[in-house]
């Protein structure tokens, strides 16, 4: 049957044909492009970290020390009156690690003038959330430090 | 979308480069088809490019890491098979290119004025598509990279005058180890696409400049029939060509890299002997068939002295044959140059195949 009116010229359809073949070579290989460059290596972060007590012992009053939670940067204090308090290191702000000052007793972020007091809370400059804090448990002569599963500043560090 | 074509028109003149190339003829005769091999090797050299940079990614150049590396690209990262293997044959289609190109060239004596330069230039990207081979298959750092680094830079420390400075420099030390495998790591990714990509571009503009060389034998035969050589406009209808070659090539490629993957040996092992019957790349073959064949001494010189002293003597006569080829120059048919043309492609084309087989 022909007919005698088409919506498609000829011209239109080969264009559409050619044009469609190289767009479906573009996604053919595109497609295993993309796959192999966002690859993303999953290593779960560990669902304790367990220090022993006499270790720390060792840590001095008013001093914070680093440690490492899976690949997380950590910062763990001991305030003068002998509590612990375990936070990310991760600055809030834009990823920084920060430091303990036990002058003024609070976090310190050398990249753009953060401040976090004892408790983690943000309290000067740019930082818009708390320190990531984790959860200390005692267990005999064992601290286990937990990467807390139900907090509200869990997007910020991942 | 139009009008935005236009302001960048304005801004960079494009139209003026795309009617220079309208304007720009390639003459058409029966050797044309050699004038196909260059878009694909720019072609080649983007595949290689864009795959090795992704390679990059995953890959963790050293000597306690490299290894394991690639096994994970292999089989951990999504596709990572595939691109390893397209890179791979595309490095080998890519050789095989620039020997075609080569090989035409010379027996067509493109290299006739005012186009020496463009051979020179040529010359120095064969051998360094040569080096990016060698230096690519040693990256694995398995146990064929190991023998790989063993013989290459043993034979560069042969060379008469320069070679224990060569020796030292490849390897980074006096024995193959972790310092060689960082120094092939450098040319393989630093030094040699940058030094590429430079006489690449010397070499297109020369190419541009002097226009497509016709051969003698084509001249004389338009200049006795009293006709003029035809030529195509090189945009869009060259070009079309060209495109067409470079999707049938990728086409080739792609197939190749998915039924035949690139291989990873077993890991490297300093105290292991070497295995029976362990050869180099193909595009070495015929150095390793001719070394075979060198007795131990000649003339109380130590064979494989002789025979590389020998193939460099050779290869510079090839190098400087503008120079040496006086009838070319005055558009003269030179059969010795013919000669020495083919001779050269026999004994590459020969001693490859018996390298293979034996």
């Amino acid at each position: 049957m022909k007919l005698k009116e088409s919506l498609l010229s000829r011209r239109g359809f080969f264009s559409g044909l050619i044009y469609g073949s190289f767009a479906s070579l573009a996604a053919l290989l595109g497609y295993p492009a993309v796959r192999f460059l966002f690859h993303k290596k999953q290593v779960p972060l560990p669902e304790a970290v367990v220090v022993a007590r006499s270790e720390i012992d060792t840590i001095a009053p008013n001093t914070a020390v680093y440690f490492q939670y899976g690949y997380l940067p950590c910062i763990l204090l001991k305030t003068e009156t002998g509590e612990l308090r375990a936070f990310s290191a991760k600055c809030t702000h834009l990823d920084c690690n920060v430091q303990y000052q036990p002058d003024s007793k609070q976090f310190f972020c050398a990249c753009h003038d953060g401040y976090f007091d004892e408790t983690g809370m943000n309290i000067a400059g740019p930082p818009p959330s708390p320190l990531l804090s984790f959860t200390i448990r005692q267990e005999n002569d064992t601290m286990l430090i937990s990467y807390p599963s139900n907090q509200e500043g869990e997007q910020s560090v991942v | 979308m139009i009008s935005v074509i236009k302001a960048v028109d304005e801004r960079i003149k494009l139209g003026s480069i795309i009617s220079l190339a309208r304007h720009k003829l390639v003459p058409i005769h029966k050797h044309s088809v050699w004038y196909y091999l260059g878009a694909l090797l720019l072609f080649l050299f983007m595949i290689q490019a864009i795959t090795g940079a992704m390679l990059l990614f995953y890959y963790k150049p050293a000597a306690e890491t490299a290894y394991q590396s690639i096994a994970e690209i292999m089989v951990v990262v999504p596709y990572g098979w595939l691109i390893r293997s397209v890179h791979h044959w595309a490095s080998n289609l890519m050789i095989v290119t620039v020997f075609i190109h080569f090989f035409s060239t010379l027996l067509v004596k493109a290299y006739r004025r005012p186009r020496e330069l463009t051979w020179l230039t040529g010359m120095v990207m064969l051998i360094l598509v040569l080096f990016f081979g060698y230096s690519g298959y040693t990256l694995p750092y398995d146990e064929r990279a190991f023998f790989a680094f063993n013989v290459g830079t043993d034979m560069a420390g042969t060379i008469p005058v320069v070679g224990t400075f060569m020796l030292e420099f490849l390897r980074g030390g006096d024995i193959v180890g972790a310092n060689t495998l960082n120094r092939f790591f450098a040319f393989h990714v630093g030094v040699l696409p940058l030094s590429l990509l430079a006489v690449i571009a010397v070499h297109l503009i020369l190419v541009q400049l002097h226009g497509m060389s016709v051969p003698i034998a084509v001249m004389k035969d338009a200049e006795v029939r009293k006709q003029r050589i035809y030529g195509k406009p090189m945009f869009p209808h060259f070009l079309w060509h060209d495109a067409v070659n470079c999707l049938l090539l990728l086409g080739a490629l792609v197939s190749l890299a998915i039924l035949v993957p690139s291989e990873l040996g077993p890991e490297i092992d300093l105290l292991k002997p070497a295995p029976v019957g362990v050869k180099p790349d193909w595009f070495f073959l015929w150095v390793y068939q001719i070394l075979k064949w060198m007795p131990t001494y000649v003339l109380s010189m130590e064979g494989e002295v002789v025979g590389i002293t020998a193939l460099i003597l050779a290869a510079l006569l090839i190098v400087f044959a503008p120079f040496f080829d006086r009838k070319a120059q005055r558009n003269e048919r030179s059969p010795l140059f013919t000669a020495l043309g083919v001779l050269s492609l026999l004994v590459f084309v020969i001693c490859s195949i018996i390298g293979y087989l034996s």
